[in-house]
């Protein structure tokens, strides 16, 4: 708000007030003069309404001039006023004729002194249109009219014959002395025009600031409204309000179409919503419901929803209970929370896998020395079983001229045929055998959940990298001969070091490798992997590539999680990813990634961090 | 735009001619007749002593009202005086308006003229016309009281009469003025009514 522009209001509205005021005026006027024409008819009616010559009479003519002149003052000043009202010049012309009319009246009462009043009224009322300047087209009209008719009969005017000189004058100034006052009068009133003017542009002003502030802020409560709309319906969350006493909904977010399957408007149907609660909540739900609407205080609730596609959904309502005069209503928010049940039900399973797995270390661990020690049983068995079987056979064949035992005592002879020596020899070697591959098996067993629970690096480890890929793409090579195998490695120094320990990383390429064969031979002798190795910025990638048939889509975000395997039972215990990506992780800046997979095949990344002693040396 | 300008000069036309007319009216001044410069025989009785002002008047003429306001204003400063007002016609029951203003004018003495013989003495043609005669009946003034038809306020007349009442015992001189009033005679006829 600036003065400038309440002045420009001021200073418009004040020319607005006075044109509306001299409008009025005008029409005021229009009025008057019909009012004076029609007095100064009357008045010549009155007075002198014939005119005699003997004892024929006619009209009197100042009937005629009243009509005629009268009327023709009053034309004029109509006229004027029809046509430009407000304007200048019909004001300074109604004037004029206001003030001749005065002449009329006097003509009409015979030049009565008393008649000379009118001017004086007329003069005020020419005032009433606040224009200083109208009182000088009044007055020289008056001093015209006087001016003739002093000249022609100066006591119609002044009141006798001859007057003295002064005579005009003493008129003129009563003239003027009304003028003074009147101009006076009218300056005042104008200033108090400007004065209310500028209040009411003040106040027009404040009001207009204020309506803008009302306006800015209804628009911000608007957007804020918008806002809060966008954000309550935008959110997965479903708002809703929902009436006990009706059971239905008043109000229910659009998102419970996506949730559920049915439109807002399904829920506004008394007994919509619990009909398709499970069953095994809805008495919970009920009795919750009914218990908080009696004691006011707000829940929360989980139920299941059956929604229109078959499907059970788990859901979280945060309810408030409102009271609303006599009414009580429920109001709250609505969640999905069906995922994470799924993932709970994971995390539980996970939990009891891990359990299970350190379980398994313990039993690994424990079983190792008992194992130790039945192999080597075994392995002492064997070589005596066969130790004892060549004695029995020598004795069951002895040497040409020996001594034989089994003629000396029968009884010998009986129990060797009795041992069935042959059979014993051609089984009991194989048992042996058997017995050390089920013992190797178990060892091996033993040894991966060894390796599950032993997932910490030791610091200090390096490897050459370079090397052990190129022995890691040998090796499988001749596991998978139906698979072709390539290794590339880009290296400048080829002793180049990473900070793991050898075997960790042989574990790591085995697996890749394994994982990658197997994938690649889906492609059956079209089967390919690539094991490549480069560094840079003091890392090395190694990138395992095979051309099998990508991860799916929706295994993806899972293969590195624990005993997760897309392979079918009993050929793979899920525990390869996840395990390599431990490995991996457990090493200084390492990291084991799925880079890319597709229909053409997956890659597989390993970053590992430089041996910092191999850094300072080179 | 049509009717303004057309309004605005019927207006304008309607002033001027109004205007002029009744300038007309008011200006021309009535028959001023073959006034007796004798004291005819009549039944007024001349005043011996002073002078005797004889004001003849039309019984509805209503510019003759400004003429007996101005003798009304004159009157009292004449000194001893026989003033007459002659009513032409008379109407009798109180007669018209000048009839009730004359009476009601001090020291005036109305006398109703029914036939028109006063007025044929006096051979006045117009309404408001006034005759003074000295004691000795010779004609010391003729003429009329206004400015103009019904106009009021001093004028030549009054002042005429004053000096002829005033002065009536000085040597005869006989002072005219205008005459300005309705006609006592109608135009058509030409014969007294």
């Amino acid at each position: 708000m600036t003065l400038t522009r309440i002045d420009a209001l001021a200073g418009r509205l004040f020319d607005e007030d006075v044109w509306a005021l001299r409008v009025k005026s005008d029409r005021l006027f229009v009025r008057l003069f019909a009012a004076q024409w029609a007095f100064a008819i009357v008045l010549a009616l009155v007075l002198s309404p014939w005119a005699y010559a003997g004892e024929v009479r006619s009209v009197h003519p100042h009937v005629w001039t009243s009509v005629v002149i009268g009327g023709s003052l009053f034309a004029l000043a109509r006229a004027w006023a029809v046509r430009s009202p407000g304007s200048a010049v019909t004001r300074h012309v109604i004037a004029a004729t206001q003030m001749l009319f005065s002449a009329v009246l006097i003509h009409v009462t015979g030049g009565r002194i008393e008649t000379h009043f009118h001017v004086f009224g007329s003069l005020a009322f020419v005032s009433f249109y606040l224009d200083w300047r109208l009182l000088i087209t009044a007055t020289l009209a008056v001093a015209a009219d006087h001016l003739l008719r002093g000249m022609m009969w100066p006591a119609s005017v002044y009141g006798v014959a001859n007057p003295e000189w002064w005579r005009f004058l003493e008129h003129a100034s009563w003239v003027a002395f009304e003028n003074v006052v009147l101009f006076l009068g009218i300056q005042r009133s104008l200033a108090t025009i400007r004065d209310l003017a500028e209040r009411r542009a003040a106040l027009t002003e404040i009001n207009h600031v204020i309506e803008q502030q009302v306006a800015a802020r209804t628009s911000e409560l608007e957007a804020s409204r918008e806002q809060y709309r966008s954000l309550v319906e935008g959110t997965q969350a479903v708002p809703w309000e929902f009436d006990p006493a009706t059971n239905a909904a008043r109000y229910v977010g659009p998102q419970i179409e996506a949730l559920t399957g049915y439109g807002p408007a399904r829920f506004e149907e008394p007994g919509f919503y619990v009909g398709i609660i499970h069953q095994d909540d809805v008495v919970r739900l009920l009795e919750t419901m009914q218990r908080h609407v009696l004691d006011g205080s707000d829940f929360q609730l989980e139920l299941r929803l059956n929604v229109q596609d078959g499907r059970v959904v788990h859901v979280r309502a945060i309810v408030a209970v409102v009271r609303r005069g006599a009414d009580t209503l429920l109001r709250g928010v609505t969640f999905d929370i069906t995922h994470q049940k799924s993932l709970e039900a994971e995390l539980r399973e996970s939990q009891k896998l891990e359990s299970l797995g350190r379980m398994a270390a313990g039993v690994a661990h424990e079983i190792n020395t008992p194992l130790q020690y039945i192999g080597d049983n075994i392995q002492f068995l064997g070589r005596a079983t066969a130790r004892l079987l060549a004695a029995l056979k020598a004795v069951d064949s002895p040497r040409p001229g020996a001594d034989d035992v089994m003629t000396r005592d029968p009884r010998i002879a009986a129990i060797i045929e009795r041992l069935k020596l042959g059979a014993i020899e051609s089984h009991v070697p194989h048992a042996i055998e058997a017995t050390q591959a089920g013992l190797r098996a178990v060892e091996k067993i033993v040894g991966t959940l060894q390796h599950i629970t032993r997932t910490h690096a030791v610091a200090g480890d390096e490897t050459e990298v370079a090397a052990l890929v190129r022995a890691a793409a040998d090796e499988a090579r001749d596991q998978w001969p139906a698979c072709t195998f390539a290794a590339d490695v880009e290296l400048d120094d080829p002793r180049r070091t990473a900070e793991i320990d050898p075997d960790r990383l042989a574990s790591v390429l085995s697996g890749l490798l394994r994982n990658a064969a197997e994938a690649a031979a889906s492609r059956g002798t079209a089967g390919r992997v690539h094991v490549s190795v480069s560094f840079h910025d003091g890392a090395f990638a190694i990138r395992v590539r095979d051309n099998g048939s990508g991860v799916a889509a929706d295994s993806l975000d899972r293969i590195f999680d624990p005993f997760f395997t897309t392979k079918g039972v009993g050929h793979g215990r899920g525990d390869g990813l996840h395990h390599l990506r431990d490995l991996v992780a457990a090493c200084p800046g390492g990291r084991l990634a799925c880079e890319t997979t597709g229909p053409e095949g997956s890659t597989f990344l390993v970053v590992l961090r430089a041996s910092r002693s191999r850094e300072v040396a080179a | 735009m049509l009717v303004f300008a057309a309004t605005v000069l019927v207006a304008i036309v309607g002033l001027g001619a109004g205007a002029r007319e009744l300038w007309a009216y008011k200006t021309t001044s009535g028959d001023p007749g073959d006034v007796a410069a004798r004291w005819p025989a009549v039944r007024l009785e001349l005043d011996r002593e002073h002078a005797t002002l004889v004001m003849l008047v039309h019984p509805e003429c209503t510019c003759t009202m400004a003429s007996l306001t101005e003798l009304a204003r004159v009157l009292p400063e004449l000194g001893p005086v026989r003033a007459y007002v002659v009513v032409r016609g008379g109407a009798g029951d109180g007669g018209g308006p000048v009839e009730r203003r004359a009476r009601a004018l001090a020291g005036v003495e109305v006398v109703l003229d029914v036939d028109g013989e006063l007025h044929r003495a006096f051979a006045a043609e117009t309404s408001g016309h006034v005759v003074v005669y000295d004691s000795a009946g010779a004609l010391r003034f003729s003429g009329g009281l206004t400015l103009a038809r019904g106009e009021l306020g001093d004028s030549p007349g009054a002042r005429a009469v004053r000096t002829a009442v005033q002065r009536w015992a000085s040597p005869a001189t006989e002072t005219t003025q205008a005459v300005f009033g309705c006609p006592l005679r109608g135009p058509a006829t030409g014969a007294a009514p």
